[in-house]
């Protein structure tokens, strides 16, 4: 089980393992970002509902790389800073389409379990 | 994984430094950009930078979770234990030296006797798909014949009646004189045409002889071997097409062999088409002496080919009255070139994997002694949070490194016992020469070095990571204890390194007395002072239609040899005894007592001798008279008998005057007979000689009978031997005869080479050869077993008086006595020892009777053996554990209280 912190008052959640990599491939479907970044729109986007643990965050980035999900180029980041850019790979893309079906299959599955039982 | 994983898996080892730039630098950044962040959310610096890193938790803690998603933090760790552990070892330089110096010996020794095994008994032979070859043969069990060679028409019926086979060659070998300014014997084979496609093996040079060169009068083609095209013929390609002289004849020199090529050994160096002339008394149904090659068809197996052959013997024994008794049998061809010796190899692979095994325990004991004084810096390192598999690993990959250490010097060692093997190993190991170190034998060294450290190195560690931590820290603050299941398994293993010498003393113990009473053998003569030589005179200048002249030649010769100063006599005979060489058997009939079927008449090993050969080897006389100059053609037919011949045909009675003759009884075999009224001539039993050992000195005498080569006529349709071994019975030493042997032999024939020559004393000692090789290895085994086992001993002694220490000062301070003190720690010893003992001796009595087949004149079990290794067991036992305990006996009991 992997876990990431919510907004601190709240207890945390824990996700299905996973989760984490769905959302990292995610973010960097509009283009390469930096660890940081990456953490800081999950958090934007999700409206401080999920506060992703670096923790959790590199060891993620790392794994992933080392599937060849994603690739890793050092760059120069928006304040002019050396910074570390991960990039989507094709298999990266695929792998995403994939665990998207799967997890809008378990919301859905969950969503209609929780509405009609 | 992936090869993308791989790269990265890659680079992180080999660019560690710089991965680990990377990773640092990657969190740092993260940091920087969360300070700004809350700079910009209106925080002081200072504060910004706390938040950041409490959001951010313990970095290294993340960067260890990264570097764990690399998958080589493995490798990584491994690295750092055996960084450590090479630390380790080079602080206790005299337990790395033993504990290495064992390993070696073992993996060394080990590594050397496979190397034998596997270049002598599993490596395919160089010819194509050699596990398709065959080896057939004739067998007349019956005679107690257990294997000879082939009849050429019944090869011919075997070849085609067969269903097994492709192909079926025979070749036999032939003694060859080269002529020349140095004329010179060598042995050749003569084989069918089919031998070399059978083999899938072509010329080097030129071609291999056709089908129609086996045609007699086409047949003058010879193709010479690598190693004596070099040698005599200059190793130039011009060779071929030249004439050779070979036993008399102009042969034409086809071709050459690659320089790897032996067939069927290193002793053949020319190969000649097998030819008969079309009356060649040698092409009868009635002389085996054809060896027989067969290459399997595809899917037929080894079984399927041997059945298949003996039923092809069946077909022939009831269709020819000749095959009477003759049974044809197969195997694949390795095992007939190797099984002979594949029983001494392999015992002698068990015995060093003994030693093998001894060394293991050796190295085990030494580690255990070693984790006692560890055990307080391992229950630090647990205490400290190490998991246990993580110190297991730890210990293991100090047993790793030992491992390789020995692995590498036991190769160097392996490597220069494989060539005192090469050079110690008695010749009639086939295919020795060939032996050496290769993939093959490296691979099973590296099996064996993992197999052994798992052995010397698990139980260690297990044992030390499985003490209690809380009782390590108390234990270990002040004593070196060990628990009592430590001591107790120590205990166990000098007991079982006990048991294992014990097996290996008794088994060199069995082959110690095999080479004394092969010693105590009588050879029926008396050896020193006798130099022997082998002359054979070829066909076409002492043709069989003149036997007379081949007998001539060898009365002259023994004349030349009698005259030169020294000589005190010389005699000849067509059987080298003890070498085995030359003699053939016949069928023997005694005239008043003839076998009314071929099939029960009996056998007899037939020579023809002179005069003086009884005289030369100094054969006791034991009835009658024995040849003299006078028992020429013309003459009387007279024999002679030795004993063994009189105890089987003439038990009860006087065998002098009796009559006999070399053939089955004329009506027996009528239908062959040259004319209805032919008779065999009657021979004349004038006297009875001493058993003399035909074959090495394991084989019990035969009946032999003897004729006088200058009676040649004897000897029905054969003609008159002309091979002839010689004995020559000097004052001095036999070897300063040579020269003058050899020129005695040239003064009468210029052409005419001398081979084989060697004193009887020389042949007695290489008839033994293989015995005294084994019981040397068996020996230096059973010795290096002793010398392990005694250090282990000593080692675990050692220890308990270590640990006994305060005990015996106690004891001391009490009024013990030193005589008491040895007592207490000799009796531990002699208790173990005794234990191992009792054990040794079961599983010896269990093992040694594998040994059987090396043994002579012992049995396997037998007791005075067994007692005398349980003595020299007690006494390396008592030897080694007095030492430890006499050092206990002067400790200064106030010393070691005060200390305590």
């Amino acid at each position: 089980m992997l876990t990431f912190d919510t907004m601190p008052q709240e207890s945390r959640i824990d996700l299905l393992q996973g989760t984490l990599d769905l959302l990292i491939l995610r973010t960097l479907v509009p283009g390469p970002s930096h660890g940081w970044a990456i953490s800081d729109r999950i958090q934007q986007i999700s409206r401080d509902v999920l506060q992703v643990n670096q923790g959790s965050l590199y060891p993620a980035l790392h794994r992933l790389e080392h599937q060849g999900r994603i690739r890793a180029e050092w760059g120069v980041s928006e304040l002019g800073r050396r910074a570390r850019f991960y990039r989507l790979t094709a298999s990266g893309r695929k792998q995403l389409e994939r665990e998207t079906d799967a997890w809008a299959r378990l919301s859905t599955a969950i969503g209609r379990v929780l509405e009609l039982a | 994984m992936n090869w993308n994983d791989i790269r990265l898996r890659l680079k992180a080892l080999v660019f560690h430094r710089l991965a680990e730039r990377d990773l640092d630098e990657e969190l740092q950044i993260h940091i920087d950009l969360q300070i700004e962040q809350n700079i910009r959310g209106g925080m002081p610096r200072e504060e910004a930078r706390r938040a950041a890193l409490k959001v951010f938790g313990g970095a290294a803690h993340v960067a260890e979770e990264c570097r764990d998603q690399r998958g080589t933090r493995w490798i990584d760790e491994t690295a750092r234990d055996l960084r450590y552990a090479c630390r380790q070892l080079m602080q206790q330089k005299s337990f790395l030296a033993l504990a290495t110096l064992t390993l070696t010996l073992g993996i060394g020794a080990t590594t050397a006797i496979f190397s034998a095994v596997d270049g002598v008994l599993l490596r395919p032979l160089p010819y194509r798909n050699p596990d398709r070859l065959a080896s057939v043969w004739c067998a007349e069990p019956a005679q107690g014949i257990p294997r000879m060679g082939f009849a050429l028409p019944d090869l011919r019926e075997a070849t085609v009646r067969n269903h097994s086979f492709d192909a079926v060659a025979g070749y036999f070998f032939t003694d060859v004189n080269i002529s020349g300014s140095t004329p010179e014997k060598v042995t050749g084979v003569k084989a069918a045409s089919g031998l070399f496609p059978l083999l899938g093996v072509h010329a080097a040079l030129g071609r291999t002889f056709s089908a129609s060169e086996e045609s007699f009068g086409k047949h003058r083609v010879v193709v010479l071997s690598d190693a004596l095209w070099r040698r005599r013929f200059g190793g130039v390609a011009g060779a071929i097409g030249e004439t050779v002289r070979l036993n008399g004849e102009l042969y034409n020199i086809i071709g050459v062999m690659p320089s790897d090529f032996r067939f069927p050994n290193q002793e053949a160096l020319l190969w000649m088409p097998m030819s008969f002339a079309p009356k060649d008394i040698m092409a009868t149904r009635d002389n085996h002496f054809i060896h027989a090659i067969a290459r399997m068809k595809p899917g037929v197996s080894v079984a399927q080919s041997r059945a298949d052959v003996q039923e092809v013997g069946r077909q022939l024994r009831s269709e020819f009255s000749e095959n009477a008794g003759i049974v044809l049998d197969a195997s694949d061809y390795l095992s007939s070139v190797v099984g002979d010796v594949r029983p001494a190899l392999l015992i002698l692979l068990a015995a060093v994997a003994v030693v093998l095994l001894i060394a293991c325990v050796n190295v085990a004991n030494l580690l255990l002694s070693r984790a006692s004084g560890r055990r307080r810096e391992l229950s630090v390192r647990a205490a400290l949070g190490a998991s246990r598999s993580r110190l297991i690993r730890q210990l293991l990959s100090e047993s790793m490194l030992l491992g390789a250490l020995g692995a590498c010097l036991g190769v160097g060692l392996g490597a220069w016992l494989v060539q005192l093997i090469r050079t110690m190993g008695p010749p009639s190991i086939p295919r020795l020469q060939s032996i050496g170190m290769d993939i093959r034998v490296l691979l099973f060294t590296g099996g064996v070095t993992l197999g052994s450290v798992l052995m010397f190195g698990l139980a260690p560690a297990l044992d030390l990571a499985r003490t209690q931590i809380g009782d390590a820290m108390k234990e270990g603050g002040r004593s070196l204890t060990a628990g009592a299941r430590t001591t107790r398994f120590r205990d166990a293993l000098v007991v079982a390194e006990v048991t294992l010498s014990l097996v290996l003393v008794i088994g060199a113990g069995l082959l110690l007395k095999t080479l004394q009473r092969l010693h105590d053998v009588d050879p029926g003569f008396q050896p020193d002072h006798v130099l022997t030589m082998s002359v054979a005179l070829p066909e076409a200048t002492y043709p069989s239609s003149e036997p007379a002249k081949a007998a001539r030649f060898y009365d002259a010769l023994i004349q030349r040899l009698e005259q030169i100063p020294g000589v005190k006599a010389a005699g000849a005979s067509s059987a080298m005894p003890i070498a085995g060489w030359g003699g053939w058997g016949k069928y023997l009939t005694v005239e008043e007592r003839p076998a009314s079927r071929l099939a029960d008449v009996p056998l007899i090993q037939y020579r023809e001798v002179t005069p003086h050969y009884l005289r030369a080897l100094q054969i006791p006389l034991r009835a009658g008279r024995f040849f003299t100059v006078d028992d020429v053609g013309g003459q009387p037919l007279v024999a002679v008998i030795n004993e063994s011949a009189r105890r089987r045909f003439f038990p009860n009675e006087n065998p002098i005057g009796k009559r006999v003759f070399p053939g089955p009884p004329e009506s027996t075999i009528r239908s062959l007979l040259p004319s209805p009224d032919f008779r065999i001539p009657r021979l004349t039993i004038a006297g009875v000689i001493g058993d003399v050992r035909r074959s090495g000195l394991r084989s019990a005498p035969e009946p032999e009978l003897f004729v006088a080569h200058l009676q040649g006529t004897v000897k029905d349709n054969e003609s008159s031997s002309t091979k002839m071994f010689l004995m020559v019975r000097t004052e001095g030493d036999p070897l300063l005869m040579v020269s003058a042997a050899r020129a005695a032999v040239q003064s009468l024939d210029p052409d005419q080479p001398v081979a084989d020559f060697a004193t009887m004393r020389q042949r007695l000692d290489e008839s033994i050869a293989p015995e005294r090789f084994q019981l040397f290895l068996f020996g230096v085994f059973a010795g290096l077993a002793l010398l392990l086992a005694s250090v282990g001993i000593y080692g675990v002694m050692s220890y308990s008086v270590r640990l006994r220490l305060h005990e015996i000062g106690i004891r001391m301070a009490l009024g013990a006595r030193a005589p008491d003190v040895v007592m207490i720690i000799l009796g531990k010893g002699v208790r173990l020892g005794a234990a191992g003992v009792a054990i040794g001796v079961m599983v010896a009595w269990g093992v040694t009777r594998f040994m059987s087949t090396l043994l002579f004149g012992v049995r396997a079990n037998d007791g005075l053996t067994f007692a005398g290794a349980v003595l020299v067991l007690m006494a390396v036992i008592a030897g080694a554990s007095f030492v430890p305990s006499w050092l206990a006996a002067r400790t200064d009991p106030l010393r070691v209280l005060r200390e305590e």
